[in-house]
């Protein structure tokens, strides 16, 4: 019997030993990250049959598990992963959102403003060289503006590219890591123990992982666990997988797993954040930023093109976007001048062509008209050679080259022409400017025969394109000829002395664009603004160098400011390439594009943090240490062993007594 | 579950309540110090852009009032001179009406005629008044002179009619320049009008040319012979009478008579004045008579002068008299006028007027010249043809006046539309504050307010943490 109640109290001991030992352990690791308490299952002994009585024979320090809830640490390596991923995005969004400096001096916004502002003084007096300059160089700033955005956005997608390497670098790290733990765990768990501290050390790593990519985990029974992310395995067993990034210009990076041909696309974790930046966030706001340019350079180019200079119509021109020989046979001719790879539309309509003899001054319009679908780069060149006086020639490297005669100027401008004709033996005069909403063609037709200024209610009927009538002149008695009569936007009719008869006509073209078919901007002719986009966007260096070639004029008078007024319409223009919106509310919706998106991250982030930190708050009130709790056991535990003691003392006294006894 | 509190947990949220509360009170304090409530797009990103469609509208509105600004100089001084130069046309007015009044002499009327020139250079100075750099009268042609003085003294304009117009609001266009065209040049054809004492007329058919041109009309010859014993002087070269006229003589008297003109006694063969005796008619219309030849009879003859007739530098062309719609060309302008000559009594230079076409310098250069007379007109006409011209210069003045009400009206739109502007601009900055800028109560509260709440988690915080069971074991 003594052996049997010493060997209880030795187990008893041996017990609260164990039981201390745990207590001692768990106030260690009171604050090592993810630590899950452990506690001692005592189970009492097999009781043995003394004679009738069952007798107690007890307590064995069965097993120490550590106390943990499995659903709520994987759904903690969720809520990990979501975090990470908006941490990553948010910080990305805040630099491009200081990299875009909204609002304030200096942005984006404020120098489009600048350089509509310098436009707009110079209106006031365009013939002025120093005003001229300063909308130049306030161009030149908001295109140098353009260029360093782009630049600053090229460059964050860049270094986010270079930042998803070293993430895929972790990832590595880590999942061979816990392929090594799965490793230990299952060669330590074959005894069928529970290795606490090793599955511990596991999970860190693998809230570690998700930090960096959302991963699924799940237990085999042989205690590893198989790490998946977005269906492709990580950890499987003892194994681990590589990923592998690839950097490319046009993707800015491609992952997958090795081995694996399916590209890998991880939504979670900073690796996700990250990859999101390269791939979406911030190629999105490369290709706004360049649409916004492009647009910009189109429309203020289509503006200007049909300028006239301060230096009068052109001697020479040449092309800044040069024609491409598609089909490479050599040739330019053959190539559909709408497809023939300029950067730019060319659409139905018509281009002006002014030939100015400078000496005399007299104006002579030709009308080049352009059918996207049929016109090639050849029935250009020869309608514009079958112009007098002007040689056109597409050279070697695809660039067109105009050339007028000596003594002789061409330019694009809107004209009404010609400006002077005859209705029968009556000389026509046309005199003002045409102000009408869009081009127009206008017969005069005498309603009756006579002789200009004699004949009583000689009628002449104006038509337009349309056949309505527009107006009726009166030159008939009373009429003084020579004198001008109004026909209506701007244009002044005269007729001079003759005989005029209801079979005679004139026809009056009246133009509101010089290029309706926008020819000149797509291949660079009398452009403001070189370059197709955000990244080359500049002011043309021929214009900088010499601020008098600003073709701020209209009709070719260097005091008119008509194209200045087509310029500023852009300002407040609804741009079809832009959705509908002006320039500036353009860069409005970008800016507020990239703070919409960066609040809703940090929102996001907010509340995924609140889940998360509830999450943790219910896996510490499971499993983390509450040392006062330990110190209790400890009390409890050491009073156990202080029983136990005496126990055996009793035990040992009782033998004692027995002993004296023989 | 039941909650089952841990130290790490209570750790953990008095760390995370102290971050947030001092992450709050550096918000607070930034937007306090800055005055601004939105820092970064993503603190308000409807205000952010809300606030750049607001600044672009400031910016759009700040444009439109610094042009309003650089146009208003130009039509300030383009006003000035219009109003200098409509003071000139009114001293050049007074000196005509005051030489036109009669009693000035030829000495007199070429003083006039001086001064009235010097004040013409100083309305074409006027003319030619740049500000800037800029010319201000020639159209949209800025960089020229627009009003160019000839080696003859004519003033040829070389701008054109065009109006420059400077955007100030969505559709609102401005015209900042008065053409020189409509200020110095301003016409309004009324067709041809004739002076002169030719008797020649318009004739119903239509005329058409600019400004003023003679038409001269030429005596050839003299037909028919005088009775009495008298003969025409030089066989009548020298006469101007065209047309047919009676020359009655009464030998009685020794009187002779031209047509209806007074009837004059001539004098005797021995008389100084006997070979070369001139004689008018009721039209001023003259033969010479030499009456050295006088046989003392009565005598009722018909003389017929002819002549012919030219425009400006046009060929002559004999005068048909019963030709009523006559067509003269001068070959320099290309006038076409066309006349009735069946009025016609006597060889004259006569003034072929196109109303209404006459610009001001050409009008100022016509009066000089009338008052200068170096073609040795009658007073009468020189009267008539200054009664003309000074209707020019007056249709002229007004079309100044026009001018510069239609500048007035510009600086005044300027004006309006800058003070409209101005307000706009307070409205929209006072909307972008509304959205950018912070309250500056509200801001120093929630500061407060962030440090108290700071503070507190601290203290509360700091009592959480030292509390163990450790401090009653013994």
């Amino acid at each position: 019997m003594s052996s049997v109640a010493l060997n209880l109290g030795i187990e008893a001991l041996l017990a609260a030993q164990t039981a201390l030992d745990t207590v001692g352990h768990n106030v260690a690791n009171a604050n090592t990250p993810g630590y899950s308490r452990q506690s001692v299952l005592l189970r009492a002994g097999p009781s043995m049959r003394l004679g009738n009585n069952l007798v107690g024979n007890g307590v064995r320090a069965m097993d120490i598990v550590s106390v943990r809830d499995l659903l709520v640490d994987r759904r903690i390596l969720t809520q990990r992963s979501a975090i990470a991923r908006l941490d990553a995005l948010s910080s990305g969004l805040s630099d491009v959102e200081s990299l875009l400096g909204e609002p304030g001096e200096g942005s984006l916004s404020s120098m489009i403003s600048g350089f509509f502002s310098g436009v707009s003084r110079l209106s006031a007096n365009p013939g002025d060289t120093v005003l001229r300059r300063d909308a130049l160089v306030a161009g030149s700033d908001m295109a140098e503006r353009f260029r360093s955005l782009y630049a600053g956005l090229e460059t964050l997608r860049g270094d986010a590219a270079a930042r998803v390497d070293a993430q895929v670098e972790r990832v590595n790290q880590l999942t061979d890591s816990i392929a090594t733990m799965n490793r230990a765990i299952g060669a330590t768990e074959i005894d069928g123990s529970t290795a606490n501290d090793l599955r511990d050390e596991r999970d860190e790593l693998l809230r570690d992982l998700a930090d960096v990519v959302d991963v699924a985990v799940v237990e085999r029974e042989d205690g590893t666990v198989a790490v998946t992310t977005r269906g492709q395995v990580l950890v499987s067993g003892t194994r681990n997988f590589e990923m592998e990034g690839e950097t490319s210009i046009a993707q800015g990076v491609t992952l997958r797993i090795h081995g694996s041909t399916q590209e890998l696309e991880p939504h979670g974790g900073s690796l996700g954040g990250l990859y999101a930046q390269v791939r979406s966030v911030l190629p999105e706001r490369l290709q706004k930023l360049d649409d916004l340019a492009r647009s910009f350079v189109h429309e203020i180019n289509k503006a200007h093109s049909t300028g006239v200079p301060g230096t009068g119509p052109f001697r020479s021109l040449e092309s800044t976007h040069a024609l491409h020989d598609v089909d490479e046979d050599g040739a330019y001719d053959d190539e559909l001048l709408a497809m023939a790879g300029l950067p730019f539309p060319v659409q139905d309509g018509a281009l002006l062509v002014n030939m100015t003899d400078r000496v005399t001054g007299a104006v002579e319009t030709v009308r080049i008209e352009i059918d996207a679908e049929e016109t090639t780069v050849g029935d250009l060149v020869s309608q514009l050679n079958a112009i007098p006086q002007l040689t056109a020639v597409v050279e070697g490297n695809g660039q067109l080259s105009l050339r007028a005669a000596e003594g002789f100027g061409f330019d694009f401008a809107a004209r009404s022409y010609p400006s002077s004709g005859a209705v029968g033996g009556s000389a026509v005069a046309i005199t003002g400017q045409f102000g009408g909403d869009a081009a127009a063609d206008f017969t005069f037709r005498p309603r009756s025969s006579g002789d200009v200024g004699a004949t009583p209610d000689l009628l002449v009927d104006v038509f337009d394109q349309n056949g309505d009538r527009i107006a009726t002149l009166d030159v008939g008695a009373g009429y003084v000829p020579g004198s001008e009569l109004e026909l209506g936007n701007g244009l002044k009719a005269s007729f001079g002395l003759g005989t005029i008869t209801n079979a005679d006509s004139f026809e009056l073209h009246a133009a509101t664009d010089g290029d309706t078919a926008d020819v000149l901007a797509a291949l660079g002719l009398n452009t403001l603004f070189t370059g197709t986009g955000a990244s080359d966007i500049g002011v043309s260096e021929r214009i900088l160098t010499d601020p008098r070639l600003f073709a701020a004029s209209a009709t070719g008078a260097d005091g008119d400011g008509g194209a200045l007024s087509d310029i500023l319409a852009v300002s407040e223009a609804s741009l079809e390439a832009l959705g509908g919106s002006s320039p500036i509310q353009y860069v409005g919706g970008l800016v507020a594009g990239v703070g919409f998106d960066r609040a809703s991250a940090e929102l996001a982030m907010e509340t995924e943090q609140l889940l998360h930190d509830g999450l943790v708050a219910q896996r510490d009130a499971r499993s983390a240490v509450n040392v006062d709790e330990e110190l209790v056991d400890m009390l409890r535990f050491q009073q156990s062993y202080q029983a136990a003691a005496q126990f055996i003392q009793v035990v040992n006294g009782l033998n004692d007594e027995l002993m004296r006894l023989l | 579950m039941p909650l089952r509190p841990t130290q790490a947990a209570a750790f953990g949220i008095v760390q995370n309540t102290l971050e947030r509360r001092l992450a709050d009170l550096m918000r607070a304090q930034e937007q306090a110090s800055t005055g601004k409530r939105i820092l970064r797009p993503s603190d308000d990103p409807v205000g952010t852009s809300l606030a750049i469609d607001l600044r672009g509208e400031q910016d759009l509105i700040g444009r439109w009032r610094q042009t309003a600004a650089t146009s208003q100089p130009y039509l300030d001084a383009a006003n000035s001179s219009l109003d200098a130069s409509h003071q000139l046309l009114g001293q050049i007015r007074s000196l005509a009406m005051q030489a036109l009044s009669g009693t000035m002499g030829d000495t007199d009327r070429e003083g006039v005629a001086n001064q009235i020139a010097s004040i013409k250079a100083s309305l074409v100075d006027s003319a030619n008044t740049a500000f800037d750099g800029k010319y201000l009268f020639g159209g949209t042609v800025s960089s020229s002179q627009p009003f160019t003085v000839g080696a003859d003294g004519t003033v040829s304009y070389r701008g054109n009619d065009q109006l420059q117009s400077v955007i100030l609001g969505l559709g609102v266009e401005v015209p900042i320049n008065v053409p020189g065209s409509d200020a110095f040049m301003a016409r309004d054809p009324r067709g041809l009008s004739l002076s002169g004492a030719s008797g020649l007329a318009v004739a119903n058919g239509p005329s058409q040319g600019d400004g003023w041109l003679d038409i001269e009309i030429r005596h050839d010859a003299t037909a028919g012979t005088p009775g009495s014993g008298l003969v025409l002087t030089n066989g009548g070269a020298d006469d101007t009478i065209l047309g047919d006229r009676t020359l009655v003589i009464d030998a009685a008297a020794q009187t002779v008579r031209l047509g209806n003109g007074p009837i004059v006694q001539f004098p005797d063969a021995t008389h100084p004045d006997a070979a070369d005796f001139v004689v008018r008619d009721e039209h001023g219309a003259l033969i010479h008579l030499d009456v050295t030849g006088f046989d003392g009879t009565d005598s009722n003859v018909t003389l017929s002068g002819s002549g012919s007739i030219r425009a400006g530098s046009g060929d002559f062309v004999a005068l048909d008299l019963a030709e009523d719609d006559l067509q003269l060309v001068d070959p320099t302008t290309g006038a076409v006028m066309r006349v009735d000559a069946t009025g016609v009594v006597r060889a004259s230079t006569d003034v072929a007027r196109f109303e209404g076409t006459l610009d001001v310098f050409a009008a100022i250069d016509g009066i000089i010249a009338d008052l200068r007379n170096d073609a040795g007109l009658p007073i009468d006409e020189v009267q008539a043809r200054m009664d003309a011209r000074l209707g020019e210069l007056i249709r002229n003045q007004d079309a100044m006046l026009t001018a510069m009400g239609r500048a007035g009206a510009a600086t005044h739109r300027l004006e309006a539309t800058d003070g409209r502007l101005a307000n706009q601009q307070l409205t929209v900055a006072g909307r972008l504050s509304e959205v950018e800028d912070i309250d500056l109560t509200e801001a120093i509260l929630n500061m407060t307010r962030a440090q108290q709440s700071l503070e507190l988690a601290q203290m509360s915080g700091s009592r959480l943490l030292e509390t163990t069971l450790l401090d009653y074991l013994r």
